[in-house]
């Protein structure tokens, strides 16, 4: 079922800026030398292991840092996020800048192939051995 | 449709949508044909107590916005952690409501 457009721009729009925000934060505690004690990950709270996103703050401030390898190594998940964090605020503001439906009509269609078994088998399975890769080696 | 038929209905499907929505559902049915009977008994609610228990044990992994269906909300949730940890206390509260709009929607959808 697909979203109402509104409501698509309202929660890409704050997921953008509590990234962004969330990020320089992550950033400033970096620079200052001290280690991000907010733990916000409510799984891995409860369980002591990781979820298939943990991580991925810190992989993405390696790929700032031009570190592609240990990024890779601590979450592959980065890449698709900042790839994500890069062209959906720029897409968002040229849709609504424009009146133009693109971003609800991909949306609408990216949900449809992710749903389909032949995509989200195989996706799920990959997402599967990282999550157990980084359990076993506590990221 | 005869109005046993659309209690019966009322009964076994009551609690899958508001409240506020079922003198609506009642009088969508009674003004339906006979025919759509077969087709309507037929249909699958999700139940919104299944959903609340899959999104709090396993709600920061999005596993309760996919069983909805809303798989782009779902891989977001996945993908940050439970939207930080936030949304997925967000849902806890929500998810039940959310639920029971999808059915409304399933049930409207059935009815065209």
């Amino acid at each position: 079922m697909s979203l109402g457009q509104l409501r698509l721009h309202r929660i890409l729009g704050i997921a953008c800026v509590t990234a962004y925000i969330w990020l320089l934060y992550s950033y400033q505690m970096l620079q200052s030398g001290q280690i991000n004690s907010v733990e916000l990950c409510i799984f891995k709270r409860i369980t002591g292991l990781p979820c298939p996103s943990c991580g991925s703050t810190r992989s993405v401030l390696f790929i700032l840092q031009g570190n592609f390898d240990e990024a890779f190594s601590i979450n592959p998940l980065g890449f698709a996020i900042i790839a994500l964090m890069t062209i959906l605020p720029i897409w968002l503001i040229a849709d609504i800048v424009g009146k133009k439906k693109t971003l609800q009509y991909t949306y609408g269609k990216a949900e449809r192939i992710l749903s389909k078994p032949i995509v989200a088998i195989p996706c799920l399975m990959l997402l599967g051995a990282h999550w157990i890769w980084a359990i076993f080696n506590h990221i | 449709m005869e109005s046993s038929k659309v209690d019966m209905f009322m009964m076994q499907n009551g609690k899958f949508f508001e409240s506020h929505y079922l003198m609506q559902i009642r009088e969508d049915l009674l003004a339906l044909d006979d025919s759509k009977w077969a087709m309507i008994q037929t249909l699958q609610f999700k139940d919104p107590t299944i959903i609340l228990i899959v999104s709090l044990l396993v709600g920061s992994l999005g596993v309760d916005r996919f069983m909805l269906g809303d798989t782009g909300l779902g891989i977001g949730k996945l993908l940050t952690c439970g939207g930080l940890g936030i949304w997925t206390i967000i849902d806890w509260f929500s998810i039940m409501g959310v639920t029971r709009e999808k059915n409304l929607a399933k049930f409207h959808i059935a009815l065209m």
